[in-house]
């Protein structure tokens, strides 16, 4: 979990000109946020490199609408998150995700294990390896409600903090911890029905 | 603290945020409750699960793809130019567009469907004022003819002396290029009425100018003016039931019968047959309209009464000639008695 750096004023100013070294800047500055926020949220690779793309080419198209260039880093995730809402939808429509389930056998590197013959709950430590669990998450993430799933992706993944998930959401700060609160107990929720 | 109070207060517990009061009522409770115990234990696992979570790398050649894409989007075909801004229309305002030219497209249509009924209807009118006319026409025809016939023993004198004036020394003075065939025969019948009808040569030839007539010109036959046949009987009642009787024998129709007069309609076909059948049945003598106009401009001293006919007949005559069937010709017999 880290922050990208934030970007020079100068190079935003530069991207809203036109010019293609300072739009370089900002994706090589930006693009593993908005990457991993793409791939949390839709849960594939190639979907998530192909929308991250996409949302680079949007900012480098309509960077010069955005008025207040201290407000980059917020407008790039709202842009992202916007890009990630339309693609779920996209591939909801087409079923994408009907025969993803829990129960289905986590791909590993070394094939594939029933995870029903471990308890990670128990002894996640002996009995699983990072990745598996990483993967076990990625897919109760994706059982949850969309908004349910953003405030996770934002603040446990990425660590925003609760002002700036406030911001994104237009949402008073209480109401982001109670909404997340709620989202970690589904979480836990899904992934203990998964596990036993 | 009861469980569920102290459930809420996981993610907060979890993060620190607690003020130490409220840390302690939660871990108080946690303590006691062996069920919250597990839940918390579960729920922190889970947070730290979430916080190990790596960041996953960007896919090799991430930024070059980026350009390839802008470079792409900027050679797309021009069709997607005019497509892209039609993608993002949305539906509802496509729906308005559709609907706003249904309704200008069926509110414009009534007024055209209005005015062509209008046009519709005064075809019609005039129409049906001809027709009127043209039975006017004919009514007034038939009472001219009337009257004609009604004294047929005055009038038929002095047409015959006007007829007889000329001499047959005369008739070679008139030169040949100016008679028809037709008026050949009008002229010697108009000299010799009784033998001409016996004279079959002429009536033969006149016969098979009638039949050429008929072979040639069926269609324009319908749209000419009404042959016109005279014919001489001593029994006037007699005559005009066996003619009826020959018209419908050859399928057609009385129009009209007034006094001497009988107006019929004939299919062009049959003419030379009922012609033929005339002549068996009694003496006659046919004379075209055009005979008859020939005979007045020659000085042959038609009655005013034909000449104010002729004269209508000309004018009207385009009327008629729409309103004539098609294969059906116009006969007028006027009876004479003899």
């Amino acid at each position: 979990m880290e922050t990208s750096p934030k970007i020079r004023k100068e190079v935003i100013k530069s991207c809203k000109a036109g010019d293609k070294g300072a739009f370089s800047e900002i994706i090589l500055c930006y693009q593993k946020r908005v990457f991993n926020i793409a791939y949390r949220m839709l849960g594939n690779m190639e979907e998530a490199k192909d929308l991250a793309q996409e949302v680079f080419l949007s900012v480098f198209e309509s960077i010069k609408d955005l008025r207040e260039d201290d407000k980059f880093e917020p407008w790039l995730t709202q842009v992202t998150l916007n890009h990630c809402r339309n693609h779920w939808k996209y591939l909801k429509r087409r079923q994408y995700f009907n025969s993803d389930s829990l129960d289905d056998p986590i791909e590993t590197e070394d094939g594939e294990v029933a995870k029903s013959v471990y308890h990670p709950f128990d002894n996640p430590e002996t009995l699983y390896e990072k990745k598996m669990i990483q993967q076990l998450i990625q897919k109760g993430l994706l059982k949850l409600k969309e908004e349910q799933r953003e405030l996770i992706v934002l603040r446990d993944l990425q660590g925003f903090s609760y002002a700036e998930i406030g911001e994104l959401f237009f949402l008073p700060e209480g109401t982001i911890k109670s909404k997340l609160h709620r989202a970690r107990m589904d979480l836990k929720k899904i992934l203990e029905k998964a596990i036993h | 603290m009861d469980c569920e109070k102290a459930r809420d207060q996981f993610s907060s517990l979890f993060e620190g945020e607690l003020n130490p009061l409220e840390e302690e009522m939660v871990r108080g409770h946690l303590s006691s409750c062996e069920e919250c115990k597990k839940e918390w234990e579960r729920f922190g696992q889970m947070s730290r699960w979430l916080h190990s979570v790596d960041e996953v790398e960007v896919p090799e050649g991430f930024l070059p793809e980026i350009y390839k894409k802008m470079e792409e989007r900027k050679k797309k075909p021009f069709w997607k130019v005019f497509q892209f801004p039609l993608m993002k229309i949305p539906v509802q305002a496509m729906a308005m567009v559709v609907i706003v030219f249904l309704a200008l497209y069926l509110t414009k249509m009534m007024p055209v469907e209005m005015l062509q009924k209008k046009v519709v209807e005064r075809k019609e009118v005039p129409y049906s004022e001809v027709e009127k006319k043209e039975k006017e026409r004919v009514s007034k025809e038939m009472r001219g003819e009337k009257a004609i016939a009604q004294s047929p023993l005055e009038t038929y004198p002095m047409k015959y002396k006007a007829e007889s004036k000329p001499s047959v020394q005369d008739e070679k003075k008139i030169p040949s290029h100016a008679l028809s065939p037709k008026t050949e025969v009008a002229t010697v019948e108009s000299t010799r009425p009784k033998e001409m009808v016996k004279a079959e040569p002429p009536l033969l030839k006149e016969k098979k100018m009638e039949k050429e007539w008929v072979e040639k010109d069926k269609a324009s036959l319908a749209a000419r003016p009404p042959q016109e046949l005279t014919l001489k009987t001593s029994d006037r009642e007699k005559t005009l039931i066996q003619i009826q009787e020959l018209i419908k024998k050859f399928g057609g129709e009385v129009l009209k019968e007034e006094g001497n007069t009988l107006l019929a309609s004939l299919p062009v076909f049959t003419y030379s047959e009922f012609e033929k059948g005339l002549i068996e049945m009694s003496s006659f003598t046919k004379a075209d309209k055009i005979m008859s106009q020939k005979d007045v401009k020659e000085g042959f001293g038609l009655p005013a009464g034909a000449r104010r006919r002729e004269a209508e007949e000309k004018v009207k005559k385009p009327v008629r000639s729409t309103i004539e069937k098609e294969d059906h010709m116009t006969i007028r017999i006027i009876l004479i008695q003899e």
